[in-house]
């Protein structure tokens, strides 16, 4: 690369604070104990503690001021150049064509002062790095942005004549303008309140609230407090325990409407063109985008409680996203009602189509499925049996649970083949369903334990690009279904209903 | 299911010999187990430790023998016959296991890799291990005789067209 023919950029200044602060964070711990807690400078040992800590700090100081200088980007029509690395200069360069997607993450201070992290996502499978510049200005990310949409678009221009996909959005393919986002879905008010309402995680409060004091209770003493509290909960009245139960569970449920409204305030589903878009968050605001020829799958997720209330989520089991991102950046809905979610699925997720009619499992499956010993339920029982004989009665609870489970489990798994489209619905408690087509589908593993043999059933694991999350199985299915998944999914079965197989 | 027999798919078994490396290298594996309780039931007689634990060790110690007995006369020959696999121009199916017993298809054009390897047993009697991999993980045709598994990877290799798919 000719350095002298490209303008190189750095992070702005104010980065610098950045990094600062997560200095501060990433030393919070020791800082707090050695220096605010416990500040004794009278034992050599101490002494050296706290100067070798005060060491690193300033070492970590003078190595992040380094970094941000030594970080430089440029940008031509075709590729990104970074140059950083202290020790170790490195040069990296991108291809433009090879950037899948831009994500935007602002977290708090990033918002607090007026820049945005960019990542640049490259395929997964390749080993080029993802690119990421941590904190520039919102005109300079635009501006990027727009030299990344250019090229995309004279790619497209050389490649192909306009494809003639059906795209509602784009009217002048040929312009070279931004597509406009076209609105998909924004989540109200009273959404994220229902969502809080009908959360499990209402009832977390009693093990944090519980972890909280303990860990209080290690630096102050509020074990007199703690005893007091035990002796009113002995002596006071049900009622009295009924209503702090409720406050608590008030409380937690309006820290769960603080987190969801911070998490997924302003939540906006847009499609640009040929890529989804997702934007959530009030502190730390996040934008993704998603192309759409890397969605492999996608996935509906149902909780015990929200079943009952008909929300839904909604995930895009995508390709070559980054590790970390995945599990986030795909969700499309959090929580949503389910006519509205599949509306929306239907309109602009076309290409996985959702049957009607699903297939239920025979009896047998029930009956393999309670036969099998719950070895999880067996050792707990014996340990609950030997060592803690009266907590017996809890016992009952956990098998129901297990017993329930199984039978939740026979009546929730579904399975349905419609034309290129394969359909699985699996889970107990929570339900989940998936949706992919048979060109997207890396292999089919069937498997058929000793046990399942005897009964004629078998298990079915289907797994698509999308790394690990990607995979799903189905339990208990006859064999002959099995057979005819992988009759189905062969190259050599002649097909009679499919347009083109891929 | 209509399976077209082209002159071109290559199906086949484990050759004889797989069964040995098997043997071997599991005998290698629970040789170390039964050194391990060995010494335990050796440890529990010499220091002479309470009668319980002399008779759990002995117990371990036999179903360990037992065990590795059955294993390497009879799993392991089953490993090695109950392996089938066939190469189609277009899909690999795979099918193998002793107790739970696997039945793997994959499309040829999934296939992103393969590779071919060789530990010291196994060049010991002229054999290779091929692995196929795909973007959901990866499969193993163990233990085939060396040149056939040249043929077979090239041959997988021509039908994935894997040379043309590494530039974007």
């Amino acid at each position: 690369m000719s350095e002298a023919s490209l303008t190189w950029h750095r992070l702005p200044k104010r980065v610098l604070l950045l990094r600062i602060v997560d200095i501060l964070k990433s030393f919070a711990i020791p800082i707090v104990i050695l220096f605010v807690l416990n500040n004794d400078w009278e034992t050599t040992f101490g002494i050296i503690l706290r100067v070798g800590v005060l060491f690193f700090i300033g070492f970590d100081l003078i190595q992040k001021f380094f970094g941000w200088r030594n970080f430089r980007y440029a940008l031509d029509e075709k590729t990104m150049y970074v140059i950083e690395g202290n020790w170790m200069k490195q040069e990296k360069s991108l291809p433009l064509y090879k950037i899948q997607s831009v994500h935007s993450n602002s977290p708090f201070f990033y918002r607090l002062l007026g820049v945005a992290e960019l990542t640049f996502d490259t395929n997964a499978n390749s080993d080029d790095a993802s690119f990421k510049l941590a904190g520039v200005f919102p005109s300079e990310a635009k501006r990027l942005e727009d030299v990344l949409d250019q090229s995309r678009r004279r790619r497209l221009e050389v490649a192909a004549e306009p494809s003639e996909t059906d795209e509602p959005v784009t009217d002048e393919p040929a312009a070279i303008e931004k597509p406009k986002g076209v609105r998909l879905y924004t989540l109200s008010t009273r959404e994220i309140l229902i969502a809080s309402l009908t959360s499990l995680s209402v009832f977390a409060i009693f093990p944090v609230a519980s972890t909280i004091i303990t860990y209080i209770d290690d630096f102050i003493s509020i074990d007199g407090t703690v005893d007091q509290i035990g002796d009113w909960v002995i002596s006071a009245s049900i009622i009295a325990i009924g209503v702090l139960v409720l406050a608590i569970l008030l409380l937690s449920v309006a820290i769960g409407m603080v987190i969801n409204f911070l998490k997924y305030g302003n939540f906006l589903l847009e499609r640009r063109g040929d890529r989804i878009r997702v934007e959530k968050g009030l502190l730390n605001r996040s934008a993704k985008e998603i192309p759409y020829e890397k969605i492999q799958a996608i996935r509906i997720k149902e909780t015990f409680i929200r079943r009952w209330f008909n929300i839904i989520g909604v995930e895009l089991v995508a390709a070559g996203t980054q590790e970390e991102l995945k599990d986030e950046s795909s969700t499309i809905l959090p929580f949503v009602k389910r006519d509205k979610a599949m509306a929306v699925l239907n309109e602009h997720f076309n290409q996985f189509a959702w049957a009607d009619t699903l297939h239920r499992l025979p009896k047998k499956s029930l009956g393999i499925k309670l036969m099998r010993i719950s070895w999880f339920g067996v050792i707990v029982t014996g340990i609950v049996l030997y060592f803690f004989r009266d907590f017996a009665w809890w016992l009952l609870l956990l098998w129901s649970l297990i017993i329930g489970g199984r039978v939740l489990s026979y009546y929730t798994t579904r399975y349905a083949r419609n034309g290129a489209f394969i359909q699985l619905r699996t889970g107990a408690f929570n339900v989940r369903s998936f949706v992919t087509d048979k060109p997207r589908i890396e292999q089919i593993h069937v498997t058929q334990s000793w046990l399942q043999r005897r009964f004629g059933l078998c298990n079915v694991t289907l797994s698509t690009r999308g790394g690990l999350l990607s995979i799903e199985s189905i339990e208990d299915i006859p064999k002959h279904e099995a057979d005819a998944m992988l009759a189905w999914f062969s190259r050599y079965t002649v097909e009679q209903d499919t347009k083109r197989p891929g | 299911m209509s399976e077209l027999e082209t002159p071109s798919t290559i199906s086949g078994k484990l050759p004889v010999e797989a069964r040995t490396v098997f043997r071997l290298s599991s005998a290698i594996f629970y040789l170390i187990g039964f050194l391990v309780t060995g010494a335990l039931a050796f440890a529990a007689v010499w220091f002479d430790w309470p009668s319980w634990l002399q008779i759990t060790a002995f117990v371990l110690l036999a179903i360990d023998v037992i065990y590795s007995l059955v294993d390497i006369i009879v799993f392991q020959k089953w490993k090695q016959e109950r392996f089938t696999y066939l190469v189609q121009p277009l899909e690999i199916r795979l099918h193998h296991g002793i107790i739970t017993t696997h039945d793997v298809l994959i499309p040829m054009t999934k296939v992103q890799y393969v590779h071919a390897k060789q530990g010291p047993l196994l060049r010991k009697y002229g054999l290779q291990t091929i692995t196929i991999g795909t973007a959901a993980g990866s499969h193993e045709i163990y233990a085939i005789e060396e040149s056939f598994a040249k043929t077979l990877r090239e041959q997988i290799a021509v039908y994935a067209r894997i040379e043309e798919e590494d530039v974007v």
